[in-house]
């Protein structure tokens, strides 16, 4: 029975090598003449067979080392490498808004070049993914949209809807009529943040379900609600501070002494958008942020802290 | 004197790790160094083995090393293992796609050796080159596909024992026995044919 490896032509033949010699001889170095020459001149044969010049490469790899490698946008990533001078110019250029995809190519391009003592400090990772991909779907609320928005467009070239620049950058080829109305009448505050109640939702309720009898009746009743205070909070219609942090996109109303529902809201709580997720409601309340917060946006799986998904299929693993 | 020992790549040394930085964001000239450095050892490689079209192999290997640059960790000596290992893996995928290994007596149409041009023009060199490798070609055609692929990832490669496992899949045991049953086996050889190589 033959041993793995084996050969058929096998023979007895001189004495084994010992280690030394072995791993001298596999290594490279000088094996000396008399019965070892043999191996030696070998050995020599093998390391003129394989010098020489680079070999010849095809048409693909000639580009790659000529161009580098394009990135999904079309930008080659050493263009998008810092280079004095030259990045506030392009980045004036590609001043636009992305999807999401675009977005996370950017991120990821970016990333890569990050050291081991960076990335760990992105360990905060998961969640800022989370809040990326929602605010890339502009689908966070105001506040944190605009944090996200500044952020991004701090570390990359690229930029988010912002609801401010809807105002600031007034003739700049940004798509700023995407940002701004969003056709409910609203009277925003001049920062841009939204009241965070359920009036709409009330009104919408109303509408729905008041009696549609003659003389108007129906159209006085919903009027009625829409006038009153059904479904604010308490810190609506009073003195409040709204902050924003960044960390967590929590938007917290501070109120006179009383703690308003919103603030119980933190990464991982439910319903964080306070609108109303029925369908069909259209009021400023209810934008369908109800599952946008950090902690419970469906985005989780699509961000850069899962980077590690494709490393399975690296290319030293072809073939298995 | 030649100094170099069998196959050892052109090392970048301590510029390995800027260009090696510097590849990962996808710059030309960071390319261009690794391609240099490792490309003709990776030919020869590929080669020795018996690839149909070496060149043209080699360019995927690189394809797949420099868009995967992200999965890789390490100093030159790790790089020089994995792009080795990603080598012979694509030298098995090819096998597997032309559905056998070939003799490396066969050498295809032109032998598998590069034309003149590509070795500078120098004809003396290139007729010595060809006969090294013809008498590689030749004793590793004698050995076990195993014993082979062992002996020149260690020669060629300059992959440590532990290195040579890894990228075959074996233990470090197995892969030692081979070695010193393939050293055996081409000794056997070489004294057989009474040729001083």
């Amino acid at each position: 029975m033959s041993r793995q490896g084996d050969h058929h032509d096998e023979m007895p033949g001189p004495a084994a090598l010992d280690d030394a010699t072995l791993e001298a001889f596999l290594s490279g170095r000088p094996l000396g003449a008399g019965e070892l020459g043999p191996l030696a001149a070998f050995a020599e044969d093998v390391r003129v067979a394989v010098d020489g010049p680079a070999p010849v490469p095809t048409a693909e790899m000639a580009r790659l080392l000529t161009e580098g490698i394009p990135t999904p946008t079309g930008v080659t990533r050493a263009a998008l490498a810092p280079r004095a001078g030259t990045r506030d110019a392009a980045v004036s250029k590609r001043r636009k808004t992305m999807t999401i995809s675009e977005l996370l190519a950017a991120l990821m391009a970016k990333l890569a070049g990050l050291g081991a003592a960076s990335k760990a400090a992105l360990g905060l990772g998961v969640a800022a993914a989370s809040v990326t991909g929602a605010g890339a779907a502009g689908v966070l609320p105001e506040p944190a949209q605009r944090a996200v928005a500044q952020v991004v467009s701090a570390a990359t070239p690229f930029e988010l809807e912002d609801p401010t620049d809807a105002v600031g950058e007034v003739g700049d080829d940004t798509e700023a009529g995407d940002a701004v109305d969003d056709g409910d009448g609203d009277t925003n505050g001049e920062d841009g943040t939204k009241p965070t109640d359920n009036h709409g939702a009330c009104v919408s309720e109303a509408a729905h379900n008041a009696p549609r009898g003659p003389g108007g009746e129906h159209g006085r009743a919903v009027s009625a609600v829409a006038r009153s205070d059904c479904g604010k909070t308490t810190a609506t219609s009073s003195p409040s501070t709204t902050t924003t942090v960044p960390g967590s996109t929590t938007t917290t109303t501070v109120d006179d002494g009383e703690t308003s529902v919103e603030a119980n809201r933190g990464p991982g709580s439910r319903g964080n958008g306070g609108g109303n997720p029925n369908r069909g409601n259209s009021g400023p309340g209810n934008s369908g942020n109800g599952n946008t917060g950090p902690g419970n946006s469906g985005n989780g799986n699509s961000g850069p802290g899962n980077s590690g998904n494709g490393g399975g299929h690296g290319p030293g693993r072809s073939g298995k | 004197m030649r100094t170099r020992g069998p196959g050892r790549p052109r090392a970048l040394g301590e510029s390995f790790g800027s260009v090696l930085a510097a590849a990962r964001t996808g710059a030309p000239w960071a390319f261009e160094r690794l391609w240099h450095s490792l490309a003709p050892v990776v030919a020869g490689y590929l080669r020795l083995q018996g690839a149909v079209e070496p060149d043209d192999l080699t360019s995927e290997v690189f394809m797949s090393v420099f868009t995967g640059l992200e999965c890789f960790e390490g100093d030159e000596d790790g790089f020089r293992s994995w792009v080795f290992t990603i080598a012979h893996r694509r030298l098995v995928d090819d096998w597997r796609r032309r559905g056998r290994r070939p003799s490396l007596a066969d050498g295809g149409d032109d032998g598998g050796h590069r034309p003149v041009e590509a070795a500078g023009g120098d004809v003396e060199e290139e007729a010595l080159h060809r006969l090294s490798e013809e008498r590689v070609r030749r004793m590793c055609d004698r050995l076990a596909p195993d014993q082979r692929d062992v002996l020149l990832l260690r020669m060629v490669a300059g992959m440590s024992l532990d290195q040579t496992a890894e990228a075959l899949g074996k233990t470090t045991i197995a892969v030692k026995a081979l070695q010193h049953r393939g050293v055996a086996a081409l000794r056997r050889h070489l004294e057989r044919e009474g040729v001083s190589l």
